[in-house]
């Protein structure tokens, strides 16, 4: 698919919400359509919305990888709106060594696969398509291991392997949930047309619009329980590849059955996912393939280290839950040596490619 | 799950907080089935004691797919962490878990509330009612870019920590490897 079928599809939803408007004033059968009146001057009839709405519905499930790219960073954008990065780099960087080694070991290896902490104590994790994936520091403070840390992270990148939230895009703007962000889209979209442009210089309307996709409650819906259940089955597997034990996932899981019942800082991702305990139940059924991966790397060392806690106690089977020092405020160092010491400032080309 | 007596839990929690003063967040569960209580954490170690389904227990450690558990009769050793079915916290939540119905009020040495970690900036942010208010914020996203590390990197990172990649098929909701299902 080329830009212009894209820049139609984006059109679409904010073309959909205006044909619904002129639908229902009750629209009189004016040959060529009702002129719509725009801003800048511009104007669109209504039977040019509507072919505009078909040619929408017929590609809005398409995108090309750069476009999928393109939404997910302008959609990740929209997030650290809501909440910045924890400001640690040691921290950051060290999540994304194990992020980029866990997405190394998938079908999508070379998308330009990024992972950030936000300074946040709600416990969630978000995926973004193309491979943006954002976690929460109050998330990552009640982890114990790096294979904790894997198994989150690589349940997001399942869903991003799986075009999940890509798909719910779609069908956000089928369902014509997409008020405020269809509108804006398609807005900028028509007003390019009506000006001879190029259509859609940004694949899908641009980061605000996008943002508008979070404000309109993105994160907030529920992904279709399957979904997760598939992203907590392909999670794991991709931690065992990567040389984890996949029982980490199991791990926080649990932690998250313990706590999630009494805690308002996981009201959100109670709302939008199955209960632990269900997920819990539904890994089981994979127990015999996890059982060969048990004496994979659990990393509790690395992940002290990392996050700036005193190193676990004795071996690892004897780890107790201990006290944990605020971890991930003040700069720790990776556990390993950073490769480049880039100052955080400096933008580094997307890797991978 | 059917009759489970708080009460009997109280024992096992009051045993918790003396062995483990300073923990923040001591997990509570019981047994989801009748299982064993085992001397290692392997399916062919030696069994301590067999567990009936809903036994109390406190989660004291983990290895892998087992959780070292104590249980009221003082009793340690460790349980296949799929027989486990979590129920509460006697340190972060208000209540010490809606499980224990308030009894965690009883346990003052415990710390109430993890470590704040997040001091300046609070909670604002997401919730759903939040989330409403997101705009993009460009100078953030430049700087998860700046952190992005490197597919070669990674790998060399991922080699410094002795991590022994496997080949390991992506597998159906019954554990069945789906042809092709990747390497």
């Amino acid at each position: 698919m080329n830009a212009r079928t894209l820049s139609v599809a984006k059109l679409g939803a904010g073309a959909l919400a205006l044909a619904l408007l002129a639908g229902c004033a009750g629209m009189p059968n004016v040959p060529g359509g009702i002129p719509i009146p725009l801003p800048g001057g511009l104007s669109v009839t209504t039977n040019q919305v509507s072919q505009l709405a078909e040619s929408a519905q017929a590609a809005t499930k398409t995108y090309t990888e750069p476009e999928e790219i393109q939404l997910g960073e302008d959609l990740a954008q929209g997030l650290l709106g809501a909440a910045p990065l924890l400001p640690n780099p040691g921290v950051q960087r060290y999540v994304n060594q194990v992020g980029r080694w866990l997405a190394s070991q998938t079908e999508r290896p070379n998308l330009p696969w990024r992972f950030g902490v936000l300074d946040n104590e709600h416990v969630n994790a978000f995926a973004a398509p193309g491979g943006q994936i954002l976690m929460t520091s109050g998330l990552l403070n009640r982890l114990n291991s790096e294979s904790e840390l894997a198994g989150v992270l690589a349940h997001e990148i399942a869903h991003v392997l799986q075009k999940h939230q890509l798909e719910a895009i779609a069908a956000m703007g089928k369902s014509g949930l997409l008020k405020g962000v269809g509108q804006i889209a398609g807005e900028r979209a028509l007003s390019k047309a009506g000006a001879g442009t190029q259509l859609a210089a940004s694949a899908v309307g641009g980061p605000e619009a996008i943002a508008g996709l979070i404000v309109d409650g993105f994160y907030a819906r529920p992904l279709d329980r399957s979904l997760e259940y598939d992203a907590d089955r392909i999670g794991v597997i991709i931690a065992a590849r990567a040389g984890y034990d996949p029982y980490g996932f199991i791990s926080v899981l649990q932690m998250m059955e313990s706590l999630a019942k009494d805690s308002p800082f996981f009201a959100l991702i109670n709302k939008t996912h199955p209960s632990p305990s269900d997920r819990i139940s539904e890994l089981e059924k994979i127990a015999s393939t996890l059982d060969r991966y048990q004496n994979g790397d659990q990393g509790a060392a690395r992940f002290a280290a990392a996050l700036g806690r005193a190193a676990p106690q004795a071996a690892p089977q004897q780890r107790a839950p201990a006290a944990r020092p605020p971890a991930a405020r003040s700069p720790a160092k990776a556990p390993t040596p950073a490769p480049k010491p880039a100052p955080a400032a400096a933008p580094k080309t997307a890797p991978g490619k | 799950m059917n009759a489970f007596h708080p009460l009997r839990l109280l024992a096992v929690f009051l045993l918790a907080a003396s062995a483990t003063p300073l923990a923040w967040a001591q997990a509570v569960g019981t047994t989801n089935r009748a299982t064993e209580l085992k001397a290692d954490p392997r399916s062919d170690a030696a069994t301590v004691a067999s567990l009936p389904r809903d036994t109390a227990i406190v989660d004291i450690g983990r290895s892998s797919g087992w959780i070292r558990v104590q249980t009221g009769d003082k009793k340690t050793g460790w349980v296949r962490s799929f027989h486990i079915s979590m129920k509460g916290n006697i340190s972060e939540s208000s209540s010490g878990g809606s499980f224990l119905g308030g009894l965690g009020s009883l346990f003052s040495p415990v710390r109430r509330e993890p470590p704040k970690t997040i001091s300046t900036v609070g909670i604002r942010g997401l919730s759903e009612e939040e989330m409403k208010n997101a705009k993009p914020n460009p100078a953030e996203f430049n700087k998860m870019k700046s952190y992005a590390v490197s597919k070669a990197d990674a790998q060399a990172a991922a080699q410094r920590a002795r991590l022994n990649p496997q080949t390991v098929a992506y597998v159906d909701a019954n554990g069945n490897p789906i042809p092709g299902g990747g390497k």
